[in-house]
């Protein structure tokens, strides 16, 4: 019980302090700070004023579209050559196996 | 509280142009409150202070975004609670007892707690302080952040219900039913910290 009451008295007091808080004042040089705090934070970036970091940043995502560019022409170029020669085989394999192919297609 | 009166005295295109004297009649007006609401948030005078210049920087940066469609004292408030939630958010990566523990072992001693030491020479009731402000703070970092933004700016900063409905963009009887869930919800969790304690 006495356990119980200690809880709620040291609850209580708790409580009461946080809903009674110290009203404080700010510093007699506050404005002062503030000013210090926006010479020192770095202005929002703009067109004209990329930092390195951003500049490294674009140049790598650039290089990377530029080697898939490459990457999708390369596929798409050896696509096309592999095919011309798929045919040439085709017509290989029907002068082989099929000799009587072209004569029955022209009856 | 800011009045309407003090506030017709903020010219609001100087501001927007960047006037250093409309800033600095700005920042001379509101400080005080700002630091209270920070302070409200993270328990801590030097923090508070910083946070509220951190503030007013944020103020003057995105002044022209400000689009004149509520008061400034309501802009104000409202870029105060996000940075202070911001600021919450990043400190919770630290542990508290981390950061307590640490003040203690090098023998700085909590600034808030400056007002309380004057009275208490005993080493333990300056333990039971330190316990009881780490408490409260654990206690408003429990609540859900509609109810701390709500009891911070009624508590801290003295303002009525209409004003935080402002704030928040909710109604007043909103913000009523936000605070006194509030204060259900710290008291239960005081309570049970302190059982934990006292077992």
């Amino acid at each position: 019980m006495d356990h119980e009451k200690n809880i709620e008295q040291q609850t209580t007091e708790a409580f009461n302090r946080l809903t009674n808080p110290e009203r404080l004042k700010a510093s007699d040089n506050f404005f002062e700070k503030v000013q210090a705090k926006l010479e020192d934070t770095p202005k929002q970036a703009t067109i004209y004023s990329f930092t390195w970091r951003d500049t490294m940043k674009y140049a790598a995502l650039l290089a990377i579209m530029v080697l898939n560019g490459i990457l999708l022409f390369e596929v798409t170029s050896s696509d096309s050559m592999a095919t011309e020669l798929g045919e040439e085989d085709v017509s290989t394999l029907v002068d082989e196996f099929f000799p009587d192919y072209y004569t029955v297609n022209e009856e | 509280m800011i009045t309407a009166a003090q506030e017709k005295h903020i010219s609001i295109a100087a501001l927007k142009a960047g006037d250093t004297e409309a800033f600095k009649q700005l920042v001379e007006e509101y400080k005080d409150a700002v630091v209270n609401i920070c302070y409200g948030y993270v328990q801590q005078r030097e923090d508070a202070e910083d946070l509220a210049q951190d503030v007013f920087v944020e103020v003057f940066r995105s002044m022209d975004k400000f689009r004149e469609d509520s008061s400034i004292y309501t802009w104000v408030y409202r870029i105060a609670t996000s940075k202070c939630l911001d600021a919450l958010r990043s400190r919770k990566r630290v542990k508290r007892q981390a950061f307590f523990k640490a003040r203690q072992s090098s023998g700085e001693e909590a600034p808030e707690l400056d007002r309380i030491r004057g009275g208490f020479a005993d080493p333990e009731q300056d333990l039971v302080q330190k316990q009881q402000q780490e408490y409260i703070a654990d206690a408003l970092d429990k609540l859900p952040e509609a109810q701390r933004i709500a009891f911070t700016l009624s508590n801290y900063q003295g303002m009525n219900n209409k004003d935080i409905a402002e704030i928040m963009e909710r109604s007043a009887g909103s913000v009523e039913s936000l605070i006194h869930r509030a204060k259900q919800n710290l008291r239960k969790h005081l309570y049970e910290f302190y059982k934990s304690q006292f077992g």
